[in-house]
């Protein structure tokens, strides 16, 4: 019988691959296992999995995450998001985890591993594995050999006639410009052979071939600018693709007629470089924005809610977005509420600090309310479903931030205005010079003239600016590690004018040193006790004490237990409190010592077994950055420990002493960042949720906890987060910088330009060449961004 | 001159058929993954099924 875990990574294995090493048989999930178990052993490094028995956590974790996909085979989700045609079905996962060739080739080998499996396709650059299967297959199943090979899949829950949609789309820009081109590239010819003198009865023949590929561009090409303006007349809107429509009528009626009558008014090149590149620049900013669609997805991983649903009493993993009303669902301690509903089994309590602001705990029983977004302190509860999560508060809230991600800012609907009424001041002047010389010179100049100016003031650049100038410093940021949920902090930071910090892993970088143990019954029984009662705490002291009671125990060669507790419960800033089978109640309490460290006692029914003195370590460089933020900003410290600890933080950062708050609860946090309304709060703690949701930026820094993270308009990534405050603040304020230097060149360009074609400079081509360019000027200026900006991404 | 009466029209029909080729082979989504491809070409194809033991050696 073949041993089940593989003996490098301990996953199970699905295809056993064996190797005779060093006289024995092993086996292995996969390749890349063998390979490193190989390397190891041939180089006497085979301790490696001696040292990782320690690492008990991490194991555990893995396996938690494996039921979460029964969802996937509900009928109704199949007929929402699967693609079927004739037995086989289609679905995609955003792979997490996709790094190297080595991924490529083994979830390509999916289908030998599930022969239900038809065919799996891997795209490196978006990370989506698209997967065909037969009937007789589970997507469930799939997601979980996925899992077992290392990866974790997401399923990619986009309505599947969108994804479609968009990919057509695609497709047809891409040959929309690619027919542009070609008639484009052919005219220009034709009409360089004009311009340098052609034979009579030649140039008549170039004219008609002209004539003839123009009519592509003119009924394909350009359908997009026709059904834009003729929407925007319809709702009296007026759009940019109105003079650009205005232009290709007016040219293409005087270029057809002039070669009817043997005229020489013939500008089909003009107006086929018009289209091509106007369709180009929007292909291209188009391809900018959606390169960076990546953040937005990881968005909407982080909002969907997990949920256990009670059928037939089984639980089922699912999603909060897939409860209907009066179905039962089950929520264990320490879990998310997904959605609003009345208890109708157990007794607990929820900590609806998300949603109300509240920071006390309050008791629940049968019968009673509960909301979505609410956690469910300490018990175990039944909750059946009155609304459906879109028509919760948290489903409303979450809609907003949705939103947001398409909404627009104050900047870009300001440019909207501009290019708004700019399009109404070019009509109007285009209509004046027309009149004006139609009755000083005659019809052809004024003809012309008005089609120049048309041409030469269309204001793409400045419509395009501001979206793609966010997007460029979204992506930035993204690859930095800061993810921003709302562009709108890119603009609103700029006006802030004070910082306060969170002093625990923003500061300081939440890696606490157990200092002091003053042991006052058995040390061992203490760091068991310790050790069950933080065991489910996302809190850094939680993290740091594990790992401190685990090591101990791992020297010891010991095997840790933990203590089953009848119920449990954490009160963000003062502590968690549990009780055991026999009703005695244990307690983790912090307390104020007068030593400058961090603080708390063990008790068991109010007698104490033991107090603990941990202290932190401050970042080497939050010193200097301090100092550099303090040239623009208030910085003030915000934080729920005691005073003393307070203090010498504070005093080593230079914190002035009025700006220094201590032993702060939430309610008080949020209290003070409302009185500070233009503040940006960086924080991490359950503690800072309510804070960071009133600040007007909201930073979550790396490591928060969820109750946080949801809150928060900025998540950072990476673990220095001063540094990537810096960055943030850095690139905010250059990003301001590019979209008002790209708004007035092109403002600028565009009166130039309107001057120079009614004094008649410049001919339709040099004018229909020169729009572009100044859309490409944009382009480029929005790219290359600032050197201070790039310097600092 | 006049023979660019005949070649320019050749020649129009000549640039028309790799203009069709292109449309179709971004109808066929040649287009829509640019990265992968060159990493799947230096895979190889063989079943990992009942290839175990020692198949690595050359």
């Amino acid at each position: 019988m073949p041993k089940e875990l593989c003996d490098h990574c301990q996953e199970k294995i699905v295809v056993s691959f064996e190797e005779k090493i060093a006289g024995e048989v092993k086996r292995f999930c996969c390749n890349g296992c063998r390979t490193v178990y190989k390397i190891l052993s041939e180089n006497d490094l085979k301790d490696y999995y001696k040292i990782r028995e320690g690492r008990s956590e991490s194991i555990s974790q893995a396996n938690q995450k494996e039921a979460r996909f029964k969802y996937l085979d509900d009928e109704e989700f199949k007929k929402k998001f699967l693609r079927s045609s004739e037995k086989v079905l289609q679905f995609s996962f955003y792979i997490e985890g996709v790094h190297c060739a080595a991924c490529l080739w083994v979830l390509e080998k999916l289908p030998e591993l599930n022969p239900n499996i038809i065919s799996a396709r891997l795209n490196m650059s978006t990370s989506t594995l698209s997967i065909e299967f037969n009937e007789s297959a589970n997507l469930s199943e799939i997601a979980v050999l996925i899992t077992q090979l290392g990866y974790y899949p997401h399923p990619l829950l986009a309505e599947i006639d969108s994804v479609q949609l968009k990919k057509q789309e695609t497709k047809r820009d891409v040959i929309r410009i690619a027919i542009a081109f070609f008639c484009m590239g052919n005219i220009m010819l034709f009409a360089v052979s004009n311009y340098l003198g052609a034979e009579p009865n030649l140039k008549i023949f170039f004219d008609i071939f002209s004539g003839i590929l123009f009519l592509p561009i003119l009924f394909y090409s350009s359908t997009p600018f026709f059904l834009s303006a003729l929407g925007s007349i319809r709702s009296k809107q007026l759009s940019i693709d109105l003079p650009i429509a205005l232009a290709l009528i007016m040219g293409s009626v005087l270029s057809y007629y002039s070669l009817l009558i043997g005229q020489h008014h013939i500008y089909f090149d003009t107006l086929a470089t018009l289209v091509f590149l106007i369709l180009l620049s929007r292909f291209l900013l188009k391809a900018s924005q959606q390169s960076s669609l990546t953040h937005e997805n990881i968005y909407s991983f982080a909002s969907q809610i997990p949920a256990r649903k009670l059928e037939e009493g089984n639980a089922k993993e699912t999603y909060a977005r897939f409860i209907k009303i009066n179905d039962y669902v089950e929520i264990h301690a320490g879990e998310t509420i997904p959605i609003d509903g009345v208890i109708t089994q157990g007794t607990s309590s929820t900590n609806n600090a998300l949603i109300t602001g509240e920071i006390n705990p309050i008791e629940v029983k049968s019968g009673d309310q509960v909301f979505s977004g609410c956690i469910n302190n300490s018990a175990t509860l039944v909750v059946k479903a009155t609304s459906t999560l879109e028509k919760s508060e948290l489903g409303k809230a979450l809609k907003q931030i949705e939103k947001g991600w398409q909404g627009k800012t104050s900047l870009m609907r300001l440019s909207d205005k501009i290019t708004k009424y700019f399009v109404i001041l070019q009509l109007l002047i285009a209509v004046i010079t027309f009149i004006y010389f139609f009755y000083v010179v005659d019809f052809e100049t004024a003809y012309l003239r008005a089609l120049t100016l048309i041409i030469i003031t269309c204001p793409c650049a400045l419509g395009f600016t501001p979206p793609l100038t966010l997007t460029i410093a979204l992506s930035k940021l993204a690859k930095n590690g800061i993810l921003v949920k709302d562009e709108r902090v890119l603009e609103n930071i700029n006006q802030c004018q004070d910082i306060f910090f969170d002093k625990t892993g923003t500061l300081t970088k939440g890696n606490f040193q157990i200092i002091k143990w003053e042991s006052l019954s058995s040390r061992e029984e203490e760091e068991r006790l310790l050790y069950s009662l933080e065991e489910n705490s996302k809190h850094p002291i939680a993290k740091s004490l594990r790992q401190f009671v685990i090591k101990q125990w791992n020297d010891q060669n010991k095997k840790l237990i933990p203590i089953q507790f009848k119920k449990i419960e954490e009160i963000p800033g003062k502590g968690i409190s549990a009780i055991n089978e026999n009703g005695d109640i244990f307690e983790i309490k912090p307390f104020g010592s007068q030593s400058a460290q961090t603080s708390f006692s063990l008790s068991k029914n109010d007698q104490v077994l033991a107090n603990i003195y941990l202290e932190d370590e401050i970042y080497p460089d939050a010193k200097a950055i301090l100092e550099e933020l303090r040239s623009r900003f208030n910085t003030y410290l915000l934080s729920g420990d005691n005073e003393s600890v307070v203090k010498k933080v504070g005093t080593q950062l230079n914190f002035e002493p009025d700006k220094s708050f201590f032993s702060k609860t939430p309610q008080q946090k949020m209290e003070i960042i409302k009185s500070h309304p233009l503040s940006i709060m960086v924080g991490d703690g359950a503690n800072d949720a309510v804070a960071i949701n009133s600040a007007l930026v909201g930073v979550a820094v790396s490591n928060s906890m969820d109750l946080s993270l949801r809150a928060s308009h900025v998540y950072f990534n990476q673990n220095n987060s001063l540094q990537s405050l810096k960055k943030l603040i850095i690139v905010a304020n250059e990003t301001e910088r590019i979209i008002k230097r790209n708004v007035s060149f092109s403002l600028i360009y565009n009166l130039a330009g309107v001057y120079l074609a009614i004094i008649g400079v410049i001919t339709p081509l040099l004018a229909a060449i020169l729009m572009p360019l100044s859309s490409f000027t944009v382009l480029a200026s929005s790219l290359f961004t600032t050197k201070r900006m790039r310097n600092n991404t | 001159m006049d023979i660019l009466f005949l070649t320019i029209p050749i020649a129009l029909v000549l640039a028309l058929i790799f203009l069709g080729v292109f449309i179709s082979s971004v109808l066929k989504g040649q287009f829509e993954d640019l990265d992968t491809p060159a990493h799947r070409i230096l895979l190889e194809e063989k079943s990992i099924k009942g290839k175990t033991n020692e198949s690595e050696q050359p």
